[in-house]
């Protein structure tokens, strides 16, 4: 984002960068390996940075068209998402959009569908954006992201993005499969553009409802992004329990308690679209409003 | 250090050398190579001024980085009208006054020029979605809408009279 | 189009030269040309649409330079030192230039308080400082990140409560108490008008700052031949622009020629109040070579002129029956560190919307209060959106106690043709009755009370606009200049110029109307000062009404030449002759069968091509039959006033607070619509403006500064937000208008933001009492407030607004 940041007066100009295209995962993580280099893939982020005049890695190491960067992959147990796929793509996929709504959801509400056909998952993610979409919805998914270095890989939480070096790549996002015989998921991205028009969400809530073959709750989840440390998952210990043994799936008890969990743990900021108070009542809105959708999605057995 | 770049412009070849490889495909385009149609408005990829047409999708000139570009297609809005008369979209654009100033005009355009490349029947949510994705501050979008229905209907009259 | 209209050249003829205006421009409404009111092509449209309009940054000159400005970080400092030892030693650089390359001399429309470049102290985050010109923009702007400047910071006023505070620091050391301008009037006895009011109502009413948002940002290209520069500059209003940048560089005003390029939207943000052409003209002279500066979409927002923010304190009082008797104002207007034209916006914010009502007795008070943020100025309603905000909201909350429909009381209390405001506001032509009857009709007003939607709400609201203003000096005229061409078309000649209204597209239906010419075979110039006649520009809703005049009576001027010369040509009297579809007709001769027919480009060339031939150039002039305000601004501002009612329905989320307008109807009196579509354009254009005022638009704030200056922040509304629109247009007619019309290029812009919020007041019974009316602000007034957030309260004191500085 542009931000009038007054400790960037004296940063000093910036020199034009050089631009590498490797054609290999190993080649590209070769490269970044060997120091002051920077990840582009949809290249949006870079230039976004280069027109508020940040400082840049003098080299940038193009990842956007690598081989097999921009597949979908099925498996049994999971999803896995190459980070090169364009949040165009993600949108559109009609599968994912059947076992995670919420993904593909948060992927279609970034911006507009100019900006999406540019954005790729993996920057969307690596931007380490606490009111990012996707991230959102990923964290309440659970999703793993396969990271690589030059020697060696090693898997992530959305919420450890923080910790990816610049010698790292994000390769892939896995998100879990439920065998058809261990009940239903339901999941809603829910996002609050509150002055009605696109913009970076107010408050933006992923929720994920899973449901036993009877149709008694076994699972929940819920992230909140747009809050300072976000995406945020919440703690909703002991209310799967609660709400399972409640016959007929979820009540609105539970997901009242649900959503005041989400707005006392999390810690929103003000800014132009809320202040601090606002947001966390909206958390707790929005919090309600993706479970109740998620919960049906679950109990239609459909996933949407 | 100046690097070769290949692409197709405007259905040409080209081949340039560029000092900066992360410079935005907007300012070669304005500046190297002087096709002003496309305009700047804002430089972050919010108005859609800068409207371009890559690889037969609508994306702002501003974000893409120029040397991102290699081997790709780039159509602009100097490609639109030939001999032949105007685009049916521009004629929509005309015939509608589905413009003022006409500063974010040629965005419009090459961003229901790219719709109508991808479908050529959208429906009125799609035109919607699209003219979203600009912005006009003169018009309040009535007569841009109503140039986009217009520039379907012209597509498929255009369409019919080919075959 | 083909357009020709009969007999204009017969009407034309019979008349003399430069008649006084009632009776010459009074046409019989039943007779206009087939051309007015007609949905004729723009002039400009293919240019447009295939993207060869040439805009400010569009323009390329052999050796030109590119320009980059350093602006300051601080809102209130002075200046210890300046360094541009690294700027100029960078390969591409051609000049650096700071306060001490200027004349040192302030500029200002009304009170001169800017310099070009500062001198020893800035105001405000974004205040000129330095600049450079360099082979190419990026060049030019790491130049100018090599410029170090030393800063003392000073202490800052960045509200309009800590600039008036007692011993509140200075922003000009001249104006004590940071009071830039300040006038009153008491007209015809508020204290007993008030006295004698059943019902009085009172609040207090704040706006905010809201910016053009043109999208395409101010630039000039300046170029120096000898001892004159030549600015090729997207500014609204050439020749006043001249004018200023002629002081500002210290010049006699025969050294600058202003040259107007396409217009990407003006809505007065381009009328000549900022430094970006005076800096450029100073770029180009120390660099030798031509130089273009465009504000980066940053600076636009750092360093532009947005609408001034005004606080409100209204008091209205009425009779139990709903008869207005009067109105008490006091306000404070958010001058920021320099003047610009907001001196003349405070008085349209105080007098204006007297004229819409028949008020017993008006007083107000009005301060323009300097501060140490962006400097505010003209806007697209230029004050009017802010007090038919402000004093909307009072008069929905007395229909309310009144038990009256707003519809129904504004019926009670509206003017008429042939009212005089307080303010000596004469009235000619006015159908604001109709307009209110027509926008109640077009929301289905009475079906929607009848019927009740929960958490819908409805309301009305209305507004009047001038068509020109006599704003500066004794003058608000045009004058042109229709040539005939011996290829048979007209050449207009008018300095106004085109910001993107369709200016040049009416022109020419009213040249080609006069002549009976076809639209496509008339040309109107762009304004230059060098070339084409005097004019002030587009700017107070003037170009139709007061250049349509003009226009009118040079071509009908040319038209008589043409016969004359025709006449002579043909032996025939001028009386037999006339103009129609390109040729000068004449009924068969005497003893003859076949009627005449000459190619008007044919008697043009036989008129030059004899001895002491001549050519044929119509002159024309009108200037606004209207007085120059006094000091207390009395003074009947225009000749024409135009007059809108709105309503609108909007659909509040309880459990949010978000807004959606859902429908807005708009009945707008511009006398004849000369062009439908472009009418159509403006008013549809003016309500998204509005409602990005009401809704929409806002910032970030912190130390004096928007903390992301661009779109990501600033929401413009989009195709996505806009409502249902129903737009009409009155059935009216200006006598001393051209074929009827008057302006309308402001008026449906004025009254949305009060609509937006009397209707969510409707809906959820929460009064806004300072824009924008965001969702935050209804959810607390819903809801009940945590303590210490913000809440919806009837002092704005109490009223944390983020979208405002802190």
């Amino acid at each position: 984002m542009t931000t009038l940041d007054r400790a960037l007066e004296h940063t000093g100009p910036l020199e034009p960068s050089m631009l590498l295209t490797p054609h290999s995962l190993d080649e590209a993580l070769r490269l970044l390996a060997a120091g002051d280099a920077a990840v582009v893939a949809g290249g949006v982020g870079h230039t976004l940075r280069r027109h508020d005049r940040r400082p840049c890695p003098a080299t940038l190491v193009s990842v956007g068209r690598l081989p097999g960067f921009d597949t979908v992959t099925w498996t049994d147990t999971e999803v896995v998402i190459g980070a090169g796929v364009r949040l165009s793509a993600l949108e559109a996929d009609v599968r994912l959009a059947a076992a995670w709504p919420m993904v593909t959801e948060a992927a279609g509400s970034v911006a507009t569908a100019r900006i999406r056909r540019m954005v790729t998952l993996g920057g969307n993610i690596a931007a380490d954006d606490d009111s990012h979409d996707p991230p959102v919805a990923l964290a309440a998914a659970g999703a793993r992201l396969t990271v690589r270095d030059a020697l060696s890989g090693r898997t992530l939480a959305i919420g450890d993005i923080g910790g990816l070096r610049r010698d790292e790549l994000i390769q892939d996002v896995r998100l879990p499969l439920t065998a058809p015989d261990q009940g239903t998921v339901g999941s809603s991205f829910q996002k609050f553009l509150v002055r009605g028009l696109w913009e970076y969400a107010c408050v933006n809530v992923g929720a994920v409802v899973r449901l036993d073959a009877r149709g008694a709750v076994r699972d929940l989840s819920l992230a909140v992004g747009s809050v300072t440390g976000g995406p945020v998952p919440v703690d909703l210990a002991g209310l799967a329990e609660e709400a399972g043994e409640a016959a007929g799936g979820i009540d609105d008890r539970v997901i009242d308690e649900a959503a005041r969990r989400a707005a006392e743990q999390t810690s929103p900021y003000g800014d132009v679209r809320g202040s601090a108070a606002y947001k966390t009542r909206m958390i707790a809105e929005f919090a309600r409003r993706a479970l109740t959708t998620a919960a049906l999605r679950a109990a239609e057995g459909t996933g949407r | 250090m100046a690097v070769p770049l290949r692409f197709r412009l405007n259905h040409e070849d080209v081949e340039i050398h560029v000092h900066d490889p992360a410079a935005t495909l907007l300012d070669l385009l304005r500046g190297d190579l002087g096709l002003t149609g496309t305009k700047s408005g804002c430089a972050i990829g919010y108005c859609g001024a800068c409207t371009v047409i890559v690889d037969g999708e609508a994306v702002p000139a501003c974000l893409q980085m120029v040397g991102l570009l290699e081997g790709r297609e780039v159509r602009t809005v100097e490609d639109l009208a030939g001999p032949g008369g105007l685009d049916p979209v521009q004629d929509a654009f005309v015939t509608c006054a589905g413009m003022q100033c006409g500063f974010c005009t040629p965005g419009h355009v090459m961003a229901v020029r790219a719709l109508l490349d991808r479908d050529p029947d959208p429906g009125e949510e799609e035109l919607r979605r699209t003219v979203d994705g600009n912005y006009c501050r003169c018009t309040g979008y009535v007569k841009i809408l109503d140039s986009a229905r217009e520039a379907v209907a012209l597509e498929r009259a255009r369409a019919q009279e080919v075959r | 189009m083909s357009t020709a209209h009969a007999s204009a050249g017969r009407a034309a003829a019979a008349d003399a030269p430069q008649a006084p205006v009632a009776p010459e421009l009074s046409l019989d409404r039943a007779v206009l040309p087939p051309v007015i009111g007609t949905a004729v092509q723009r002039v400009d449209a293919v240019e447009k649409v295939t993207g060869r309009s040439a805009f400010a940054g569009d323009v390329r000159i052999p050796r030109m330079l590119h320009g980059a400005v350093v602006r300051s970080p601080h809102a209130h400092a002075r200046i210890v030192s300046v360094d541009t030892t690294l700027a100029e030693r960078l390969p591409g650089v051609h000049a650096v230039v700071t306060g001490a390359d200027t004349a040192r001399i302030k500029w200002g429309a009304f009170r001169p308080d800017l310099y070009p470049l500062a001198l020893d102290r800035v105001r405000y985050v974004g205040d000129e400082v330095a600049a450079v010109a360099a082979t190419d923009p990026e060049t030019a702007r790491r130049a100018a990140e090599l410029i170090r400047v030393e800063y003392e910071v000073l202490p800052a006023v960045l509200t309009l409560d800590e600039a008036l505070a007692e011993g509140a620091p200075l922003v000009h050391d001249d104006a004590v108490g940071n009071l830039a301008h300040e006038f009153g009037y008491d007209r015809g006895g508020a204290d007993a008008w008030f006295e004698r009011s059943d019902v009085i109502v009172e609040g207090v009413w704040q706006t905010t700052r809201q910016w053009h948002g043109s999208i395409e940002t101010i630039g000039c290209t300046a170029e120096w031949s000898q001892d004159r520069v030549t600015l090729w500059v997207n500014t609204q209003t050439p020749f006043l622009a001249r004018q200023r940048y002629a002081t500002a560089l210290g010049l006699p005003l025969r050294a600058v020629r202003v040259v107007q390029t396409e217009v990407g939207g003006g809505f007065g943000g381009k009328s000549g109040d900022d430094n970006t052409s005076v800096i450029c003209a100073i770029l180009a002279r120390k660099s030798g070579r031509p130089v273009q500066l465009v504000n980066t979409r940053e600076e636009e927002f750092l360093a532009g002129r947005p609408r001034i923010p005004m606080r409100y304190r209204v008091r209205l009082g009425f009779t139990s029956d709903g008869l207005v008797t009067a109105k008490d104002i006091d306000l404070i207007a958010d001058n920021g560190a320099y003047t610009g034209k907001a001196q003349a916006v405070l008085g349209a914010a105080t007098v204006r919307h007297d004229a819409l009502f028949n008020y017993r007795a008006v007083r107000a008070h009005s301060r323009l209060i300097y501060t140490n943020l962006v400097p505010t100025g003209a806007f697209r309603g230029f004050g009017n959106p802010s007090a038919d905000w402000a004093v909307g909201q009072a008069w929905d909350l007395a229909a309310a106690r009144l038990g009256i429909e707003p519809p129904d009381l504004f019926l009670l209390n509206a003017v008429e043709a042939g009212s005089v405001s307080a303010h000596n506001h004469r009235i000619s032509s006015c159908e604001l009755k109709q307009c209110i009857r027509r926008a109640a009709e077009a929301i289905g007003w009475y079906e929607k009370r009848a019927a009740p939607t929960p958490n819908r709400g409805l309301a009305m609201g209305v507004s009047v606009h001038v068509s020109g203003r006599r704003s500066f000096g004794d003058y608000d005229g045009s004058s042109a200049m229709v040539r005939l061409t011996e290829d048979g078309r007209a050449a207009v000649i008018v300095g106004e110029g085109e910001i993107g209204t369709g200016a040049r597209t009416t022109l020419a239906q009213i040249t080609a109307a006069e002549l009976g010419l076809a639209v496509a075979d008339v040309t109107v110039s762009r304004p230059d000062t060098d070339l084409t006649t005097h004019a002030l520009g587009a700017l107070a809703s003037r170009v139709t009404y007061v250049a349509g005049n003009a226009v009118r009576r040079a071509a009908k001027h040319a038209c008589e030449q043409l016969l004359g010369a025709a006449s002579r040509q043909l032996g025939r009297p001028a009386a037999e002759l006339w103009v129609e579809d390109g040729m000068v007709h004449a009924p068969p001769a005497a003893g003859e069968d076949t009627p005449v027919h000459v190619p008007v480009g044919v008697v043009v060339r036989a008129e030059l091509y004899r001895p002491n031939g001549q050519p044929i150039v119509g002159i024309g002039s009108f200037d606004n039959p209207s007085e120059f305000p006094d000091q207390a601004r009395f003074g009947n501002e225009s000749g024409a006033y135009n007059f809108v009612a709105e309503a609108a329905e909007v659909e509040v989320d309880p459990a949010t607070g978000a807004v959606t307008v859902l429908e807005l109807a708009a009945a707008v009196d511009c006398g004849t619509v000369l062009n439908p579509p472009l009418a159509q354009g403006q008013v549809e254009g003016a309500i998204a403006q509005g409602l990005g005022m009401a809704i929409t638009e806002r910032f970030d704030w912190a130390d004096g500064a928007p903390t992301r200056p661009n779109f990501v922040d600033y929401k413009l509304p989009t195709a996505g937000v806009m409502p249902t629109l129903h737009v009409e247009f009155a059935d009216s007619y200006e006598p001393t208008g051209p074929y009827g019309a008057k302006g309308v290029g402001e008026i449906a812009l004025d009254p949305v933001p009060s609509i937006v919020a009397s209707a969510v007041a409707d809906a959820v019974g929460v009064r806004i009492h300072e824009l924008p009316i965001t969702a935050e602000k209804i959810y607390w007034g819903i809801h009940r407030p945590e303590p210490g957030a913000p809440g919806a309260a009837d002092d704005p004191a109490e009223f944390p607004e983020q979208g405002n500085p802190r």
